[in-house]
């Protein structure tokens, strides 16, 4: 057990001295002698303050001292601490798209783990601390990242770093650089220690890749002219099936067979998608590194993002323009770019290459390539392993013990007053 | 019978000191002392017609030769002054309780004094007030009333017994009392017994004795009780101690007024103040002199 506030501890420490101090001093009768001319001496009260060898009261002062002491450990905080581990390991198990086999990874996880060591799955987001959840590890179509990963690992240090003398990370994981951004590095610096990297086969796309559009129900005749412009019309094995309206049943059974449905609307608002109070313009839409400048109506506004979907596309002013929602193995994406009626727009390659781009496999593609020796290098770190007390405590855990510890104290009080009052003086002891 | 050694200070204090009558003596017992009746003698202090009965030794003849009126010589009366000294012992007088400085002062100014009258000439005896009874012994000259005086002082100090019931019975006869006590038991009383001796020409020499402790008490706090009467207890304190030293002393001055406004001597005598000579010496002094009493 430690103490949260040991400060409190000691000032009652201090101030349980200062009374049991204080019960030296006795009110008494003074040391008796004779004096002839004491008829002189005004009278008063046959008392005086003195100094005893033992203390009196010996009850009221313990039961003072008590109530000092349970108050003081009340604000002190005490908190119990369980049993101290010399080595804990936060491991990070890649359960993400770039994984090729997950029992590769669970099988270097039983190798790794100890029973105090904690596991945080993660792809995309750092599952909570389930501590066998691979379940899905390698089908999850997103891309992983590690540094959402790392802030959960850092968050777990502070939480065990109390009871472990040491801490390791250990990473397991097929280490792409489609799992590095530009945060990494500033997180992996937050750990004081070495990490371990334990790589394992990453996931290659051996399917032959999909392309072209289907044209499915509802397209309007703007959107079949621009499928041809742009040379997606006519493949034998479309990947994209390209609707006006929202998706029915056969879509989303082309959806959850791995296909992308992709919905623009023209008349009404996509899924996802709402009606602007006051519909408005904008300049220019963006998608990766490109742009297409052109003046467009922005009736519709995206709902909240939902969980687990992405913007695939932005209007010029960061607003999401087209969501991808996964389905089953593939994906539904819903455009809210409102066609002109009149005009070439649907001839300008630009307005190609987005719907190429919209028409694309779900997620980002296929996992990217490994992580360059130096981002390897600055994830492992070197030097020893990171001291327990080296991470800021988490917020305080609750004291269970603080109601208890103030009752028996204002217990400890009552019994005093009770003991002060409710006994009878005792009469002063005649010197010898 | 060897004179007990711890008096032997007193009787050399005592050495060489005279203690002249404050008055002329009412007694024509011849002594040292003037005594107030003239009677014919050589010496001459005035003359005064022959009467029937007088000496012829008396008559002055010159004067007869050149006046024939037959006249006697007359000059005062040597006479003696019975004395005794009225010693408390109480249990008041021996404090501090260590020491027992009062009783071995008070002892001693006794001794002193009755050396002085026995040098003088006079008769001496002492009164000794001790538990709870006075022990008398009766005026005499011989040098032996003084061993015998100082064997009595051998007892301790005890009891509380007033002194002027003591002293009533034996006043016939003296012609000088000193009265060494602390004047905390019947000072009242016995000043009003004295108040007739003296207006008959008897000698009064009030002694108070006084502790340096009884002045100056400690200074921590002390539960104090009377000796002579327990019942008495005062808590002492710093704050009470100025109150108590200033109560003390205007008894002490009140003390003081009334003896000397009832024509006695009084003399204030503290332990370890000042040598049993210069004690003995302001006792002994005549009314007036420099050295003169506290």
């Amino acid at each position: 057990m430690t103490f949260l506030a040991p400060g409190f501890l000691l000032a009652a420490v201090l101030a349980a001295g200062v009374v049991t101090g204080l019960h030296f001093l006795v009110t008494r009768p003074p040391v008796r002698a004779w004096l002839p001319t004491a008829r002189f001496i005004p009278e008063a009260a046959v008392t005086v303050r003195t100094l005893a060898r033992r203390p009196e009261d010996l009850r009221l002062l313990a039961l003072r001292v008590l109530a000092l002491l349970l108050a003081g450990a009340a604000f002190a905080r005490p908190v119990r601490v369980g049993p101290r581990v010399a080595l804990v390991r936060i491991i990070l198990a890649d359960r993400s798209r770039a994984v090729a086999r997950p029992d590769e990874v669970a099988d270097s996880l039983r190798a790794l783990r100890a029973p105090a060591d904690l596991v945080i799955p993660f792809d995309r987001a750092p599952a909570r601390r389930a501590p066998d959840s691979l379940g899905g590890a390698g089908q999850d179509p997103l891309r992983g990242a590690l540094a959402p990963a790392l802030v959960a690992a850092l968050r777990s240090a502070s939480a065990v770093g109390r009871t472990a003398d040491s801490l390791e990370l250990v990473v397991i994981s097929p280490l792409l650089a489609e799992e590095w951004d530009a945060a990494v590095p500033a997180l992996r610096a937050l750990w004081p220690g070495r990490a371990r990297l334990v790589r394992v086969t990453a996931r290659r796309d051996t399917v032959p890749a999909r392309a072209g559009i289907q044209l499915g129900a509802g397209v309007p005749e703007p959107l079949a002219t621009l499928v041809a412009a742009a040379g997606l019309g006519g493949a034998t094995a479309p990947l994209t099936r390209l609707v006006g309206d929202l998706p029915g049943a056969a879509d989303t059974a082309w959806a959850a067979a791995g296909g992308v449905v992709l919905q623009w609307a023209t008349v009404g608002a996509p899924a996802a998608f709402e009606a602007r109070a006051v519909p408005d313009t904008v300049g220019a839409v963006a998608w990766g590194a490109e742009a297409l400048v052109q003046g467009f109506p922005r009736p519709w506004r995206a709902r909240p993002v939902a969980a687990g979907s992405r913007v695939v596309a932005r209007w010029v002013d960061g607003e999401p323009l087209a969501l991808e929602q996964p389905l089953g193995r593939g994906c539904v994406r819903a455009l809210a770019l409102p066609l002109p009626a009149r005009g070439d727009l649907v001839l300008r390659p630009a307005l190609g290459r987005l719907l190429g781009h919209l028409a694309g496999p779900c997620g980002d593609g296929a996992p990217g390539a490994a992580l360059p020796d130096e981002a390897l290098r600055q994830l492992a770190g070197a030097g020893p392993l990171a001291a327990g007390h080296g991470f800021p405590p988490e917020e305080a855990p609750p004291s269970p013990l603080v109601p208890w510890l103030l009752g028996l104290g204002l217990a400890a009080l009552a019994a005093e007053q009770w003991l002060r009052h409710g006994s009878r003086p005792r009469p002063a002891a005649e010197p010898a | 019978m060897a004179l007990p050694s711890r008096f032997a200070p007193a009787l050399e204090a005592a050495r060489g000191l005279a203690w002249p009558a404050r008055r002329r003596a009412p007694l024509p017992i011849p002594g040292a002392h003037v005594a107030r009746v003239h009677r014919p003698a050589a010496e001459l202090v005035e003359f005064r017609a022959y009467r029937q009965g007088d000496e012829p030794g008396s008559i002055d003849w010159k004067l007869l030769a050149r006046t024939d009126r037959v006249y006697v010589r007359l000059a005062p009366e040597r006479a003696f002054l019975p004395t005794a000294i009225v010693l408390d012992g109480s249990r008041s007088m021996a404090f501090p309780v260590d020491t027992q400085a009062k009783w071995h002062l008070a002892a001693a100014l006794a001794v002193g004094l009755a050396a002085i009258a026995l040098a003088d000439g006079d008769p001496v005896g002492l009164l000794l007030v001790a538990g709870g009874r006075g022990r008398w012994i009766a005026p005499r000259s011989r040098r032996s009333v003084l061993e015998e005086m100082m064997a009595a002082l051998d007892a301790p100090p005890d009891g509380s017994a007033p002194l002027a019931p003591s002293l009533a019975p034996v006043l016939r006869g003296l012609a000088r009392v000193a009265i060494v006590t602390d004047f905390l038991g019947d000072a009242e009383p016995l000043r009003a017994l004295l108040a007739p001796f003296t207006a008959a020409g008897g000698t009064v020499q009030a002694v108070h004795v006084v502790a340096r402790e009884e002045l100056e008490p400690p200074r921590a706090a002390h539960l104090y009780a009377d000796p002579e009467q327990d019942s008495l207890r005062r808590p002492f304190s710093p704050a009470a101690r100025a109150v108590y030293q200033e109560r003390f002393a205007d008894w002490r001055q009140e003390l003081a007024r009334a003896w000397r406004g009832a024509g006695a001597g009084f003399t204030e005598a503290v332990t370890g103040a000042e040598p049993l000579r210069q004690a003995l010496r302001r006792v002994t002094a005549p009314p007036g002199a420099t050295a003169g009493a506290r």
